[in-house]
């Protein structure tokens, strides 16, 4: 019983220690979040980002589905974009800094709300990475793990609505890897992996060229075909008028 | 930085519910292992997506074992047997393999072709349902005769057949989808059939076949669907009742329900006919359910391993055209038969269970669950369901179908004469219900 006990005290004592070692050498929050504006660019190429006519691909290849996508966006966050999926028809989306909706011929015209529309305004903050401030309440730098083939910081983020989620970064680059995070949807919250690859630069900042979103077994992948820089007309980011109509109903 | 596409694509995965992801592990480039691939990849998906952890009482990779050894150097017929045999043990809907030639056929129009007619099994007899007023059997061929033989087939002896054989489905559905199957195949190919007419007399009628009816649409590797859609006014009874029906829940025919719902208006009822009705893309019950429903209510739950998701009602306030509108807020009848299936179960039982709708016709199908689909390294496709369904009010319909309010059965008489009972019923019905109160909704 004491041999067990001394070997128990001796097993803590060597977790104790590696896990203050392992502490010791993880970075500060900040210097993750200030490694990842250098690793994008730096402050300046980012604050100075115009408009961005995006052009992609979405697959889900195990099912044989491909179809373009447009988008358009401008920052902080306004953005379109429009798809056309064989069978499943056109699907637009757009924010225009107020206002947060899809239109999926299926379903209908909807606007965003509540967390859904949290999620979207920090998603497509293209600033937000100069202001994690705007948009988290708190985070820590918990471990340094192998995740999907890289070496990351995980980072357990606290946002100011309240959710929790995850964040990785690529211990080699700075840049981030991917998140964990329960992504809201019109069916609830979904459970999603994103995996960010393929870093290329437009005007000066980085941007995966490869996004794969993980959910219920799903895998899509979003492949950018090509980038035109420049601004975009207000015009593009204009309310359908079927949000508009929807706007004007209780 | 585009942090914004994961947002988007995730808006595009829920109303699709379907897309599946592909294993990194199959790589096998030879004919015979991609057989044993497609073995593998199609039970480690079930393995990993079925709703239920028992696997509804199947030890899975106990049975995987078993029967792996056959499925070693098989040819595609084998594997196909084997999976099917594996599938079939679950006990449940939406598992299926699809072969290659069955989801590709359409491409060419082969097997696609029809003869114009409905038939269902009323009174132990396979009963012409319906008949396509433009189609090859027009003029020839009457609701209420009786299909005898197709062909060299003999609908007695199917029949007797299928009373003796245990089934996941009840006969008549049985036997309905066999004489369907008998009775399609490729346009521009006659099909012969025995009939007795409405004096019993044994008719015969050379019918050449047609490609299907409706917008083909055909969503990656799914097979085609042939989606129809019809939409009217009826005025009877001392109401005015807006009838909408359509074959299949694919997304192109939902801006023809849309329009139809705002152009019938002001109605004192609407009627959504979904006999025969055997789903589709499930992401439609909510746009249609909001044409009925003034609150996001949820409809029930699509419950996966892991997680609950909804069906909710989007309301619909807007017009196609973008003005504002008003949801329907007046009677609504749902007409079911035993062919309804899948999506028209979601949506009729959601509605029935919000207390929203009245539901008229046979039990359905009770072939309910949500299901995925993914293209096997031979070919074929694996459908596979990831999630069960469960009305707002905990009523399981998997096995069960949605019990209508009204059992109305059509007889062989009322179809010689030219009667559809179950219409009649819910018409009765918003006659009924026929009150300043009930148009409210109206624009």
């Amino acid at each position: 019983m004491i041999r067990l006990s001394t070997r128990l005290a001796t097993v803590a004592a060597g977790l104790a220690l590696a896990t203050t070692m392992a502490a010791a050498q993880l970075p500060t929050v900040k210097q993750v979040q200030d490694r990842y504006v250098e690793a994008l660019g730096g402050r300046a190429a980012i604050e100075n980002q115009g408009g961005r006519h995006i052009l992609a691909i979405v697959e889900v290849a195990a099912q044989g589905i491909s179809a373009p996508i447009e988008i358009w966006a401008t920052p902080p966050n306004k953005f379109y974009t429009a798809t056309n999926i064989p069978g499943l028809g056109e699907i637009t989306s757009g924010y225009d800094g107020e206002t947060a909706w899809s239109i999926n011929p299926a379903v209908g015209p909807t606007i965003m709300e509540g967390r859904a529309l949290d999620q979207l305004r920090q998603q497509t903050d293209l600033l937000g990475v100069l202001h994690p401030e705007k948009y988290l309440a708190s985070s820590s730098v918990t471990q340094e793990l192998m995740w999907e083939g890289k070496t990351c910081y995980e980072l357990k983020i606290k946002t100011t609505w309240g959710e929790e989620y995850t964040e990785y970064y690529d211990k080699a680059t700075g840049l981030l890897h991917g998140t964990a995070r329960s992504q809201e949807s019109p069916m609830g919250a979904l459970q999603a992996t994103t995996l960010n690859t393929d870093y290329k630069a437009f005007g000066g900042v980085l941007s995966p060229m490869l996004v794969t979103v993980k959910v219920m077994g799903i895998e899509q992948v979003v492949r950018t075909e090509s980038v035109e820089l420049g601004p975009v007309p207000d015009s593009i980011f204009a309310l359908p008028a079927a949000i508009k109509a929807l706007k004007k109903t209780p | 930085m585009n942090r914004f596409l994961p947002c988007f694509v995730l808006a595009l995965a829920a109303p699709v519910a379907a897309p599946a992801q592909q294993s990194a592990t199959i790589g096998a480039s030879a004919v015979v292992d991609s057989q044993l691939a497609s073995f593998d990849l199609a039970v480690q998906r079930v393995y990993q997506s079925h709703f239920d952890s028992t696997f509804n009482g199947v030890n899975w990779l106990a049975l995987r074992d078993s029967l792996r050894p056959r499925a070693v150097g098989a040819p595609r017929d084998t594997i196909r047997l084997l999976l099917r045999t594996m599938l079939g043990r679950l006990g449940q809907s939406h598992f299926a393999i699809l072969p290659q030639e069955a989801t590709e056929a359409n491409q060419d129009g082969r097997g696609t072709g029809v003869p114009g007619f409905e038939v269902r099994l009323i009174d132990g007899a396979v009963t012409v349902m319906s008949v396509d007023s433009t189609g090859p059997a027009a003029g020839v061929v009457q609701t209420g005769w009786v299909v005898a033989t197709v062909d060299t087939h003999q609908v007695a002896g199917l029949i007797e057949q299928v009373k003796t054989r245990p089934g996941r489905y009840p006969e008549p559905v049985r036997v309905t989808m066999a004489v369907e199957g008998w009775l399609s195949g490729d346009p521009g190919h006659p099909v012969v059939v025995g009939f007795r007419d409405g004096q019993d007399q044994l008719v015969r009628r050379e019918i050449t076949r047609v490609p299907a009816s409706g917008e083909q649409v055909k969503v990656g590797d799914f097979p085609t669907f042939f989606a129809r859609f019809y939409g009217k006014r009826l005025s009877r009874q001392g109401v005015t009742v807006g009838l909408m029906g359509f074959n299949t829940w694919m997304v192109p025919l939902m801006r023809q329900l849309d329009s139809a719902v705002a152009a019938v208006k002001p109605v004192d009822g609407m009627i959504l006919d979904l006999r025969g009705n055997r789903g589709g893309i499930a992401a439609m019950v909510s746009g249609l359910a909001g044409h009925f429903i003034d609150q996001k209510d949820t409809l029930g739950l699509f419950r996966t391993r892991r997680m609950n998701l909804a069906y909710a009602a989007n309301p619909r306030r807007t017009t196609p055209a973008g003005e504002p509108a008003t949801v329907f807020a007046g009677p609504v009848a749902i007409l079911q038969d035993e062919l309804s299936a899948s999506a028209s179960e979601v949506f009729a039982g959601g509605m029935q269970s919000l207390g929203r709708v009245r539901v008229f016709g046979t039990t359905s199908l009770g072939a309910v669950l949500p299901a995925n689909w993914a293209k096997l390294p031979n070919g074929d496709v694996l459908y596979y369901a990831i999630a069960d369904f469960i009305t707002n009010t905990g009523v399981v319909l998997e096995g069960v179908g949605v019990i209508p309010d009204q059992v109305v059965r059509p007889t062989r008489q009322d179809l010689l004469l030219g009667v559809d009972p179950v219409l009649e019923a819910a018409i009765q019905w918003i006659a009924s219900q026929r009150s300043p109160s009930s148009q409210e909704g109206n624009p």
